[in-house]
C-alpha cells in the first residue's frame, strides 16, 4: 500500500532548487544592499545645469559678473576649459541624463523645432524615448533620493516627465522657456507656461522669481529626508539666463553704466581675462562673428539701451549664483555640504536670437500681444521682455565664434566645474576634451552605482533594451591619472549634429560645419586646443587629417542614423511654422471648413435669389 | 415682405449665430479641449467624450446649418428647428437650475433666448421664394 511514496519528482526538485538558489541570492543582494547603505557614506549629487549661460559668462571663466558662488566652487573644484555640449537645449539634456548620443535619445532636436517630415522617426521625437535610462532612475535604484526642479523640456505627458523618468520628488517646467517673475508663456507657441509637480500640473506662487523659487523647492525637498540617512541626488536646471531676461532690480542695479563701453571692448576684455585665468592659451586669437554690429554706428539712445539689455542679462547671472550661494550654505549648515559632489554646466552657448533692434515698432506690437513690454526703464522686471542681440551675445560666448544653434565652440563649449570635498580636488584646471556625455558615466563613477549591463547578449535595463552610454567617466581626470580620457584613435572621435550643423572633435581637432545664414555650409577643421576661437582652419593644409575625419563624422551619421533637413530649412522659421499649426492649426481648419461652408450656401443663395 | 434692402440685412444677421454655431460645433469636432471651455466643463473621457463630442457638435452645426439652408433657399421653415434648439436648451438651463443645483448660466441662457427671438422674427418677415416664372411654368407643362 505504501510502495507509492510520496516523493518530490525531477522537475519539481529542479524548481524548488532553482527558487531556493534565488531566494538566497536575493537576500544576500538585500543584505549587501541594505549593508553598504549603512556602512559606506556614499555621496550627495548636486547638478546645476544654467540655460544659454556663455563660455565666460561666469568669474572662474573670465567674467565681469560677480558670481562667488561658482568661484567658490571652482577653487573647491576642477574646471574644465574643453567641455563641450549640444549646441542647444533638450539634447544637452539627453545627453547629460543619459551619457547616451542625443539622436538616439530620441532627441535630435528640440521638438519645438522638428520639421514634419521628421516627426516620425524615432530619433526626431523631440523628447526622451524609453529606450534609454537616466541617471535619476540609476540612482534612485540604488537608493539614492532623486530631486529635481526646474526646466525639464524632454516631455510633457505623464509618461515623459521627470517624476517618471527616476526623479522622487519633482516641479518642472516642460517648456523651451517660461517667464521668469510669473507663470506666463514667453513665446506664442504655448498657450500656457507648462509646470508640473510630481507629474500633476502646478500653479506657481504668486512671489515666484525662477532662481529662488528652484533653490527653494531643492532645499524643502531636501530637508524632507534629511534624516533618513540615504543620500540624495539634486538636478537644478535654472531658467537663467534663457530669455526673457528678467532679474530683480537690485541686481540690475549693479551692472548699470558697466557695458557703456560696447561689445567688442567686452569681448577683448572677457578674452584678457580668460587668458590671465589659463582658461585658453596665451596666443589666443578671435574672428568677428558677421552678425556683429558696429558699436560706434549707434546713435547715444541705442548705445544706452543695449548697455541695459546686457546689465539685466548680467544681473540675471548673479541672481543665479546668489541662489546658487544659499543652497551651498543650507548644506553645510546641515552638515551635509562635506559629502556633497557639485557639478556646475551650463546647456549650450550664449543666446542670439535676440533682435539686433528691440526698439522695432513692429515687435513692441508683438510684445504687447503676449502682454509684454521693452521699455527702458523697466527692462528686466515683471511684465518686461529683454534678450541679447548677437553681438552682445557674441562677447558673451568670447573669446569663441558663434552661438547657441551653431556647432562652433561659442554654441558649443561652455563652463564645467567639478567641486567638492569627496573629490579633494582644488583650484584644478583641465584642458582635455570632455562632451556632455561624460556627466552620467562620472556620476555613476563618483556614486559607485553600476551601469545598464549586458544580459543574453543586449544591454538591458528595468526588463528593457537599452541604448548604449558614450560617454567617459571623468574621475580619472579629476584624479589627475590621465591627461586626456579621448585620444587621438578613430574610436576617440565625438560627433554631433543639430539640423544639419555638424561637428567632430578627434584629439585636439575639431571638423565643423555651420549652415547658412551664420555659417557658411563648408567643411573646416580647426585645432581646437591652440586656436579655440576658430581662426586659422587647418582644411587646406592637413588635407590627411581632413579626410578621415570626414570618414569618421559619416560614420557618426550613419551610425546614428542622422537625416537630411528639408530643402530651404530654417530654425527659427520652423518653430514659427510648427507652433503656429501645433496653437492654431485646428483654428484654421476650422475657418477653411466655415468658410466652404459658407460659400457652397451663398451660391445656393444667389441661385434662388437672382436667377 | 419683399427682397427689400431691410430683408437683406435681417438675412445678414441671423447669418452671425449660424456662423458661430458652426464654427462651435466644429471646433467640438477638430478641438474639442478649447470648444468645453466655453462652456465650463471638462473634456470627459470614454464613452463621455464620446457623447460630449458627438451630441455638441450636432446641436450646434444642425442649429448653423438649418438657418443657413432657411435663408440661403427661402424656405422660412427652416428656421423653426434652429428656434426649437436654443429655445428649449435655454428652458433646459433654466430647469436645471430649478431642478438640479446647476448654477443660473444668465451669459448662456441670454443669447439663447436672442437668437430664438431673431430666428422666429426672420421665420415670420423673410420673403418666402419667388414663385416659379411664367417661362418656367411652361416649360414644364411642355415637358409633360
Amino acid at each position: 500500500m505504501f510502495t507509492n511514496t510520496i516523493r518530490p519528482r525531477p522537475k519539481a526538485l529542479l524548481r524548488y532548487t532553482v527558487a531556493a538558489v534565488l531566494i538566497a541570492g536575493l537576500s544576500t543582494q538585500v543584505w549587501a544592499t541594505v549593508a553598504a547603505d549603512h556602512t559606506s557614506k556614499r555621496p550627495n549629487i548636486v547638478l546645476i545645469l544654467a540655460d544659454d549661460l556663455g563660455f565666460t559668462d561666469s568669474a572662474p571663466y573670465g567674467s565681469e559678473i560677480s558670481t562667488p558662488a561658482l568661484s567658490e566652487l571652482a577653487d573647491n573644484g576642477i574646471k574644465f576649459t574643453n567641455y563641450h555640449t549640444a549646441a542647444n537645449c533638450a539634447p544637452t539634456r539627453a545627453m547629460l541624463l543619459t551619457g547616451v548620443d542625443n539622436h538616439r535619445a530620441g532627441v535630435s532636436n528640440i521638438p519645438e523645432m522638428v520639421p514634419p517630415e521628421l516627426q516620425s522617426h524615432p530619433h526626431y521625437q523631440g523628447t526622451l524615448g524609453n529606450n534609454i535610462v537616466t541617471v535619476a532612475t540609476l540612482l534612485q535604484d540604488a537608493g539614492y533620493h532623486t530631486y529635481m526642479v526646474g526646466k525639464w523640456h524632454l516631455g510633457a505627458t505623464p509618461d515623459l516627465l521627470p517624476s517618471s523618468r527616476g526623479f522622487e520628488r519633482t516641479i518642472a517646467m516642460a517648456d523651451s522657456g517660461a517667464d521668469n517673475w510669473e507663470q506666463k508663456p514667453y513665446l506664442a507657441i504655448y498657450e500656457k507656461a507648462n509646470w508640473f509637480a510630481d507629474g500633476e500640473r502646478y500653479t506657481l506662487p504668486d512671489d515666484f522669481y525662477s532662481s529662488r523659487f528652484i533653490v527653494d523647492k531643492t532645499i524643502e525637498f531636501i530637508d524632507s529626508n534629511i534624516n533618513d540617512g540615504a543620500p540624495f541626488f539634486a538636478y537644478l536646471p535654472f531658467q537663467a539666463v534663457h530669455m526673457p531676461v528678467q532679474a530683480p532690480q537690485e541686481f540690475i542695479d549693479r551692472y548699470m553704466g558697466v557695458y557703456d563701453t560696447g561689445w567688442a571692448a567686452l569681448r577683448e576684455q572677457r578674452l584678457k581675462r580668460a587668458v590671465a585665468l589659463g582658461i585658453v592659451p596665451q596666443s589666443t586669437a578671435t574672428t568677428i562673428m558677421n552678425t556683429t554690429k558696429d558699436w560706434e554706428q549707434l546713435s547715444a539712445d541705442q548705445k544706452r539701451y543695449e548697455a541695459k539689455r546686457m546689465a539685466v542679462y548680467a544681473a540675471m547671472v548673479e541672481a543665479m549664483d546668489f541662489h546658487i550661494a544659499r543652497l551651498v550654505a543650507y548644506l553645510k549648515q546641515t552638515g551635509q555640504y562635506d559629502n556633497t559632489i557639485f557639478i556646475f554646466a551650463s546647456d549650450n552657448g550664449s543666446e542670439a536670437t535676440g533682435p539686433a533692434n528691440a526698439q522695432a515698432a513692429a515687435l513692441r506690437f508683438a510684445l504687447r500681444q503676449q502682454g509684454y513690454s521693452n521699455d527702458y526703464d523697466t527692462l528686466g522686471l515683471k511684465g518686461s521682455f529683454n534678450s541679447l542681440s548677437p553681438s552682445f551675445a557674441s562677447a558673451s560666448a568670447s573669446p569663441l565664434a558663434y552661438y547657441k544653434f551653431h556647432t562652433g565652440e561659442g554654441g558649443m563649449r561652455v563652463p564645467l566645474i567639478i567641486a567638492g570635498q569627496p573629490i579633494a580636488a582644488k583650484r584644478q584646471i583641465s584642458h582635455a576634451f570632455s562632451f556632455v556625455t561624460d556627466i552620467t558615466p562620472t556620476i555613476l563613477e563618483l556614486t559607485g552605482v553600476t551601469p545598464p549591463q549586458v544580459k543574453h547578449g543586449k544591454l538591458r535595463y528595468g526588463g528593457r533594451e537599452v541604448e548604449a552610454m558614450i560617454g567617459r567617466s571623468l574621475l580619472p581626470l579629476i584624479r589627475g591619472d590621465v591627461e586626456r580620457h579621448y585620444g587621438d584613435a578613430d574610436e576617440d572621435a565625438v560627433g554631433y549634429e543639430l539640423a544639419g550643423h555638424a561637428a567632430l572633435f578627434l584629439g585636439d581637432y575639431k571638423l565643423v560645419l555651420n549652415k547658412p545664414p551664420v555659417g557658411d555650409n563648408q567643411w573646416h577643421l580647426y585645432n581646437i586646443a591652440t586656436d579655440p576661437g576658430e581662426t586659422t582652419d587647418l582644411s587646406g593644409v592637413d588635407a590627411p587629417r581632413l579626410q578621415r575625419m570626414l570618414n569618421l563624422y559619416q560614420q557618426y551619421e550613419k551610425r546614428n542614423d542622422i537625416q537630411a533637413m528639408p530643402a530651404g530649412f530654417v530654425g527659427a522659421r520652423q518653430v514659427a511654422l510648427n507652433g503656429l499649426r501645433d496653437r492654431f492649426g485646428a483654428q484654421i481648419i476650422i475657418g477653411i471648413i466655415t468658410l466652404i461652408i459658407l460659400t457652397s450656401f451663398y451660391a445656393i443663395y444667389r441661385q434662388n435669389h437672382y436667377e | 415682405m419683399k427682397n427689400t434692402l431691410g430683408s437683406k440685412i435681417l438675412r445678414a444677421i441671423v447669418c452671425i449665430p449660424a456662423i458661430i454655431f458652426i464654427v462651435t460645433g466644429l471646433q467640438f469636432l477638430l478641438d474639442p479641449a478649447a470648444a468645453v471651455k466655453q462652456f465650463g466643463m471638462p473634456l470627459l473621457d470614454g464613452v463621455g467624450r464620446s457623447s460630449q463630442i458627438g451630441d455638441m457638435a450636432g446641436f450646434f452645426l444642425t442649429c448653423g446649418l438649418c438657418v443657413l439652408i432657411a435663408v440661403s433657399t427661402g424656405k422660412r421653415v427652416w428656421f423653426y428647428p434652429a428656434a426649437m434648439l436654443t429655445s428649449i436648451t435655454a428652458m433646459g438651463r433654466i430647469l436645471a437650475w430649478l431642478l438640479h443645483d446647476a448654477a443660473l448660466a444668465i451669459n448662456l441662457i441670454a443669447p439663447e433666448i436672442i437668437f430664438t427671438a431673431l430666428f422666429l422674427f426672420a421665420a415670420s418677415r423673410l420673403p418666402a421664394p419667388a414663385a416659379p416664372s411664367k417661362a418656367a411654368n411652361q416649360a414644364t407643362s411642355d415637358a409633360e
